[in-house]
């Protein structure tokens, strides 16, 4: 089997439990994850959200859970493969970077916005910087910004496609038209690109698609493209270990194809969630904030349709009907809770049987 | 210099050359999103054989601060 190399570690599989917030994916996802033979990823969107004081000091406390979260899982698995997705978008992005740059982690993932800064902050660290990009040209512009400037390539670029969950990489004009490219053809896109530095500088740069991935077959179809490993998120809200609230999760199991709906965001993006009572009532109107932590630079704070850290964080906090249920297109498919390993395990025989098919 | 400039702008956005004039602004008159102003930006230091700062990059938002920030040099 293909071994997933990050940090000059070698995961078992080649899967990464990719970054969920506003608190879905934490310490307890991500130390099943591993000990599952995947990759872990904690989310450092809001992860102290739950926190008594967070409304008057949002990054103190984020900082503060993010610290708590890494040594939670490096106390049970010292030297399996853990990142941090922390989105460009973010307010006070050169604050996190900088202190997460002195955690023990492998990698720092960025998207939601091209992070073309991000190595400026790892100088020195041994936390490797990575992207997640929606097209070949964000792919080719990071790997050149990123050469030219610090002499580093990303550690890893995980391709987003359109079946993702949460905020997309793609106009709601184009969502609904039509107009953009499935995942499989992104890939093979930016395989295209990355060849040419990996050709040009000697080295290998992880091709990851993500974004609806839900089966070991399909694992297998997109590795037999060239990627080095895949990434799924959604897959992993709906087991015992997952840090969302139980209401959280069973949202995700009960889901039909049709009450996964894409909703407007105060980003100006669409996003993918599961349709609940807040889904349905914002059709007729908007959601006064209660408070604001200034969480994103690209939100506009005025005349925004809802908070989106005040909905995600009720949602994951238990309030899932009146809070925003995030999820990838293919949740309809998960229909019973079950252990990572078990989901880890199942993805993986499929996987193999798939490759065997293929030959 | 606005002409190799001009040039450019047109390689890399896309843009026809009568589109392009001292006051276009990047994004609103020539369409160019993030990706393409940090690509162009790029192209600009392969051109002239410069490093632009991220900082002074983020403020290029019209042909006009693109020949400024070169006249300074």
């Amino acid at each position: 089997m293909k071994k997933l190399i990050i940090n000059n570690k070698e995961s078992r599989y080649p899967i990464i439990q990719g970054g969920m917030g506003i608190g879905i994916s934490l310490s307890k996802l991500s130390i099943a994850a591993i000990k599952a033979g995947i990759v872990g990823t904690i989310s450092a969107a809001q992860p102290g959200f739950l926190y008594a004081n967070f409304r008057s000091d949002a990054l103190g406390n984020n900082l503060k859970a993010l610290a708590k979260e890494i040594k939670a899982v490096r106390k049970e698995c010292p030297s399996g493969i853990l990142g941090v997705n922390c989105m460009y978008a973010g307010t006070n992005y050169d604050k996190y970077i900088e202190f997460l740059a002195k955690q023990d982690i492998d990698f720092i993932v960025s998207g939601a916005g091209l992070p073309v800064d991000l190595p400026k902050y790892l100088v020195g660290s041994k936390v490797k910087p990575a992207v997640i990009v929606s097209s070949a040209k964000a792919a080719k512009i990071i790997c050149k910004k990123w050469m030219r400037t610090y002499k580093v390539l990303p550690e890893f670029i995980v391709v987003e496609g359109p079946l993702a969950g949460g905020h997309l990489g793609f106009s709601k004009e184009d969502m609904m038209s039509g107009n953009y490219k499935d995942l499989e053809t992104l890939t093979e896109e930016v395989l295209i690109e990355v060849k040419k530095f990996e050709d040009e500088f000697k080295t290998s740069i992880p091709v990851i698609p993500a974004g609806g991935i839900n089966s070991g077959r399909e694992i297998a179809k997109f590795m037999k493209i060239g990627s080095s490993a895949v990434q799924i998120a959604t897959r992993f809200i709906a087991t015992t270990e997952c840090d969302a609230s139980d209401e959280y999760k069973l949202m995700i199991v009960n889901a039909k194809e049709e009450d996964i709906v894409l909703v407007p965001s105060p980003v100006g993006l669409p996003g993918r969630a599961i349709r609940n009572t807040f889904t349905k009532a914002l059709k007729v109107g908007n959601f006064k904030p209660r408070f604001c932590v200034d969480c994103l630079r690209v939100c506009a704070k005025k005349d925004i349709p809802y908070c989106i850290t005040e909905k995600l964080g009720n949602a994951s906090g238990g309030d899932a009907e009146n809070g925003l249920v995030f999820s990838g297109a293919k949740a309809y498919l998960i229909d019973k809770m079950a252990t990572v390993k078990e989901v880890v395990d199942e993805l993986v025989v499929d996987y193999l049987y798939g490759l065997r098919e293929s030959k | 210099m606005f002409e190799r400039v001009k040039s450019i702008i047109v390689e890399n956005l896309g843009v026809n050359e009568e589109e392009v004039n001292i006051n276009s602004k990047l994004a609103e008159d020539l369409g160019a999103d993030s990706l393409d102003a940090v690509e162009l930006i790029m192209a600009i230091e392969d051109e002239f054989d410069i490093s632009i700062k991220d900082e002074d990059a983020n403020n290029m938002r019209s042909v006009q601060d693109i020949l400024d920030y070169l006249n300074k040099l």
